[in-house]
């Protein structure tokens, strides 16, 4: 009874929203069962969005260093081949950046809304640095 | 590693990276409706660039000590072609694992689809580096090799 109650409650919460389409509202109806509440499956994507796009902007940044003669040496001293360490510094810190950011998003029950245009303009962006910049 | 085992192993490197390249636009074409489910499309192809990847680590050292240095020496444009394929597929793996993950956790009840949305993004990504990546890499084998 309580879900349903819910489930018949408008996404945003208020009571006086504008009439939409029917057609709209079932959609919406089939979508969206427990009303704006992020539930556990549906921010299970936030550490892969976040650590995809952090791991883009920091291994751009490691290799643009190494282009620039600077080698940050924690990230050296991971392995001799420049390649190799980026690439491990890159996904550690991915990793231990996402993981909290994603329990943050969780608690708060918020969601990612623009991580696809983020995502694009990060890929955009490691192109760029790897292309330009070799 | 001999000679011979570097070079068969680099053969391989470039086929598989060209059948994942092709595999990579499967799911970034099923996925540009966020509601279709492409499952075992996803998972060959993250696999099929994974392997790629691994198969050129596994010979990049030897690479980087015998072929590279030569490289360099007789065209530094295609030096700066093989500078330039070894990050592109490094992106392409990061991107295809997390089109992956986001497409596993992609629900029907997420409303606006984002999840879905992200993994045709990573997708297509993943799809347009590995095509550079694959391409430039052709160019530098006729160029030079084991």
């Amino acid at each position: 009874m309580q879900r349903q109650t819910l489930a018949t409650l408008p996404a945003s919460g208020h009571l006086a929203t504008p009439a939409r389409p029917r057609s709209r509202q079932l959609h919406r109806w089939r979508a969206l069962p427990i009303g704006h509440v992020a539930s556990r499956h549906s921010l299970t994507f936030v550490p892969a969005g976040l650590g995809c796009v952090v791991f883009l902007w920091i291994y751009a940044g490691l290799h643009l260093a190494h282009v620039e003669g600077v080698d940050v040496s924690p990230v050296a001293a991971i392995a001799p081949i420049p390649l190799f360490s980026g690439f491990v510094a890159s996904l550690a810190i991915a990793a231990a950046s996402s993981i909290p950011a994603a329990l943050v998003f969780r608690q708060a029950g918020l969601r990612l809304r623009s991580l696809s245009r983020v995502l694009t303009w990060s890929i955009v962006t490691f192109g760029a640095v790897v292309l330009l910049f070799p | 590693m001999s000679a011979a085992l570097l070079r068969a192993l680099e053969h391989v490197h470039g086929h598989v990276a060209w059948l994942s390249t092709l595999a990579l636009y499967h799911p970034a074409i099923l996925l540009r409706r966020p509601r279709r489910r492409a499952v075992g499309a996803a998972l060959s192809a993250t696999a099929l660039v994974t392997a790629t990847v691994t198969l050129g680590a596994m010979i990049y050292a030897a690479y980087r000590e015998h072929v590279k240095p030569a490289l360099f020496v007789s065209s530094p444009l295609i030096g700066s072609l093989f500078e330039r394929k070894e990050p592109l597929g490094v992106g392409a793996v990061i991107l295809a694992w997390a089109g992956l993950s986001l497409h596993l956790s992609a629900r029907n009840e997420d409303p606006e689809l984002r999840a879905s949305r992200a993994a045709f993004v990573a997708y297509a990504g993943a799809a347009v580096f590995t095509t550079l990546a694959a391409t430039m890499g052709v160019i530098v084998a006729v160029f030079r090799t084991f």
